[in-house]
């Protein structure tokens, strides 16, 4: 339960919740602090065993406050995103113990520029996406270890083209190592780490400050399936290795999602 | 029923998607460049001062740029230093060029122009904070200096001050003219101070506090010890210039 394998013709449709925090620079040179949910919804349909396809829709509810006590909220759509996995080793052909796949796709800049009320663009931390394509590559590894114990991992990279207003964001690696225990058909338990290792982002051809970096979050979750086809999902990821470049943090990740078999 | 969800869902996206925002201000404190002395109110040029040993100068053209100005907090009371000194959290103090507390935009000031007619040199959006003085630079003036007269009228680009006037001697005789102009860069920090001339601290502690301040260039005072016809009176001038402002909090 959680992992999604291909078969053919599985048509998932997906939704989640998210709370999270972020903040950046000082006073002295106009840091801010910004509270974000968003709200994703997707769908993936398996063409076959091996070949899975994806797409998240998200949208983000922002608000950012500055040291001069300013608040500027935006709704707006985020960068959509479109994967692909490929399942390219597996042990047995049906009840696989172990798959080895790999993950690839791209985000697109759908995140429109938003504007204040003068018609100057808004500062960057708010916008919805820096209006960069993305082009994600990586692998991912599960297994079925011992009895109702799992093991998921993987590593990707995401590699941004230059965006808006001369914004050019960093490429980021970032890597996932998760257990599960399943003791019961409708409960599973997960614990891992969630770690990203960011470059520096580049504003009109000079570094922007605080950007860029090292994070490393430990990843619980609970999934609960009340019913056949259905899974919930309650996440969290709490920073525990804090390595960002500069005044820079970010704080827990809370997250609810729901899975529909269809 | 997962249908119906999803197509629930799709609706929620759909409007949420349509996209909105809204901003509440901060504080800010809106900055503008004037030249003035108390109790008259000349409309241009030329401008008869005091000048040392009870002579007078007369000024004919003048122009001086202004290349930054940046404002500082009031020093922390002995309670918020026993607070920050308690606080586990650093707090930087370094200032960047063109920070929330400094704008680097130059702008050259016309004496031609009326006394108290101000220039807006922009708009501060600072770190809540009550401020008690500015820095005001004056140095060079570059090309994209803002009201940087054309080179045919003033060569200002490259100098800080371009003066041309005139010194009559005291209790008469012919006026010697004389042209100061000069690269030096000098800064004056200087309280803010209200109308009666004391200080006057401005608390940007709350959301949506909006209030301005102003440079002014006193050239009433400028000659009061610098001799225009005496080696060295265009740097002595600058250093002059920087000494005399004010920044009346408004």
């Amino acid at each position: 339960m959680g992992y999604e394998q291909p078969f053919g013709g599985r048509f998932r449709m997906f939704s989640e919740g998210q709370y999270r925090t972020e903040s950046s620079g000082t006073p002295q040179d106009g840091g801010s602090s910004v509270e974000e949910w968003s709200l994703s919804f997707g769908g993936s349909y398996s063409l076959s065993r091996a070949i899975a396809l994806s797409v998240t829709v998200p949208v983000l509810f922002r608000t950012m406050n500055q040291f001069d006590l300013s608040t500027t909220h935006a709704t707006n759509l985020g960068d959509v995103e479109a994967a692909a996995k490929f399942v390219i080793w597996r042990d047995r052909e049906f009840s696989s113990r172990h798959l080895v796949s790999l993950l690839g796709g791209i985000r697109f800049p759908t995140a429109p520029l938003q504007y204040d009320s003068q018609g100057q663009p808004l500062n960057t931390d708010i916008q919805a996406g820096p209006g960069s394509w993305w082009g994600i590559f990586g692998a991912s590894y599960y297994g079925r270890l011992v009895g109702a114990l799992s093991l998921y991992a993987s590593v990707m990279a995401y590699v941004p083209t230059e965006g808006r207003q001369g914004l050019k964001p960093g490429a980021s690696g970032r890597g996932t190592l998760w257990l599960q225990l399943q003791p019961w058909s409708w409960l599973s338990v997960r614990a891992g780490s969630d770690a990203r290792l960011e470059g520096v982002w580049h504003e009109n051809g000079a570094v922007s400050p605080d950007t860029g970096g090292f994070i490393a979050f430990f990843s619980p979750a609970i999934l609960i399936s009340p019913a056949t086809d259905w899974v919930v999902q309650l996440a969290a990821k709490i920073p525990v290795v804090n390595h960002l470049t500069g005044v820079h943090t970010e704080g827990t990740y809370a997250s609810i999602s729901l899975v529909v078999d269809l | 029923m997962a249908r119906t969800f999803g197509a629930r869902w799709g609706w929620v996206l759909l409007v949420a998607a349509s996209g909105c925002n809204s901003e509440d201000p901060g504080v800010s404190l809106d900055m503008g460049l004037a030249h003035q002395q108390p109790g008259t109110s000349l409309g241009g040029l030329p401008r008869a001062l005091a000048g040392p040993n009870d002579s007078v100068v007369t000024l004919t053209r003048a122009w001086v740029n202004v290349g930054a100005v940046e404002i500082f907090a009031c020093p922390p009371t002995a309670f918020r230093r026993t607070l920050r000194f308690l606080s586990p959290i650093g707090v930087a103090e370094a200032h960047t060029p063109g920070s929330p507390t400094k704008i680097g935009v130059p702008h050259v000031d016309d004496l031609a122009r009326p006394d108290g007619e101000m220039i807006d040199l922009g708009t501060l959006k600072p770190p809540a904070d009550t401020y008690c003085q500015a820095k005001v630079s004056l140095d060079a003036a570059d090309d994209d200096a803002v009201g940087l007269p054309a080179p045919s009228v003033v060569p200002m680009s490259g100098n800080t001050i371009w003066i041309e006037g005139s010194v009559t001697p005291a209790g008469g005789g012919p006026a010697l003219d004389f042209t100061l102009s000069s690269a030096v860069e000098f800064d004056g920090q200087v309280p803010f101070v209200g109308a009666s001339g004391s200080a006057s601290p401005i608390a940007l502690t709350s959301a949506e506090t909006a209030r301005s301040a102003r440079v002014v260039l006193r050239y009433d005072r400028w000659f009061a010890t610098v001799d225009p016809l005496a080696a060295g009176a265009a740097d002595a001038l600058v250093s002059a210039i920087a000494q005399t402002l004010e920044v009346h909090a408004e």
